[in-house]
């Protein structure tokens, strides 16, 4: 009877504290915090220069450039370097300090080859047309995630 | 390494907390009177130090060290396009000697997938001294020279 009453009370007070619950909640599980406009213009232009000296080009799909963009800006912000977005570091102010994987890393300065799908040679299947990307289409292509 | 030391606060005796010798529930509560979370004291010495993982063994550092100087020659077809005085260079066939292992930096182990910093001289039409080139390798890309 008492467990009863208890689990009516809960219900009756629920609607505004589970909203402000939620609320909190939500703010709660964001585990990354965006990174600052600054920064993701920093690397667009960074993208636009380098494609442009390698002779490189995005992909046909803008999203993946998005997303690569995106995260070398939160490298950028939370280690200071534009750290390789889509590797796991065990130590990643270790793996800034010695470089290997700064964008561009070693494997892309030397033979031109970017896992993350950011810098194409020409020759590749996914390889797009273009050297550009505005940062509308960085902020489109990534608020849907 | 992590040691604890839990330093119970005095409270007084909750008698809601008091349970009979003869009660079958005295195995799985404690004798004492718990104090509530908030209320325990903690004391938790922990060692604050980079993560063990990317610590690497003093073998480990020997071994790069055996390798720097040796000599090697390059196996497989591979263009690299960072020199600029050679646009599009294929180091197949060509000789040089490892400079560096750069995948223990200052102790740590870095993921780094072509940890040999290699160097060749080249030569190159129309200058007398060699071209320097440092390019990164893999241990399958070339092979030792005695």
């Amino acid at each position: 009877m008492a467990t009863q009453a208890a689990f009516l009370g809960s219900t009756l007070l629920s609607p505004k504290l589970d909203s402000s619950l939620r609320r909190s909640n939500r703010l709660k599980t964001r585990a990354q915090v965006d990174p600052s406009d600054k920064s993701v213009e920093i690397m667009r232009k960074f993208s636009e220069q380098y494609a442009r000296k390698s002779g490189t080009y995005f992909c046909v799909d803008k999203g993946v450039t998005s997303v690569v963009i995106k995260g070398l800006a939160d490298h950028k912000d939370s280690l200071g370097a534009p750290l390789c977005p889509c590797r796991h570091y065990d130590d990643k102010a270790a793996e800034v300090g010695q470089g290997f994987w700064n964008c561009p890393c070693v494997p892309m300065r030397e033979r031109k080859e970017c896992h993350c799908m950011l810098f194409l040679t020409p020759d590749n299947d996914f390889a797009g047309q273009e050297q550009t990307i505005t940062l509308d289409e960085i902020k489109e292509a990534t608020s849907k995630l | 390494m992590t040691s604890c030391a839990t330093t119970p606060s005095t409270l007084p005796f909750s008698p809601l907390r008091c349970v009979s010798p003869f009660h079958p529930t005295r195995f799985l509560n404690s004798p004492f009177p718990r104090p509530s979370i908030s209320q325990r004291g903690f004391s938790c010495h922990v060692a604050v130090s980079s993560d063990i993982s990317s610590s690497v063994t003093s073998e480990e550092e020997a071994e790069a060290a055996a390798k720097i100087g040796k000599k090697v020659r390059v196996t497989v077809p591979l263009k690299v396009y960072h020199v600029m005085k050679i646009p599009d260079l294929d180091l197949c066939g060509l000789e040089g000697a490892i400079k560096q292992y750069v995948a223990i930096w200052k102790g740590k182990r870095i993921t780094a997938n072509l940890p040999f910093k290699v160097e060749f001289l080249i030569p190159v039409e129309g200058q007398d001294k060699p071209v320097k080139v440092l390019a990164h390798l893999r241990e399958d890309e070339f092979e030792y020279v005695d």
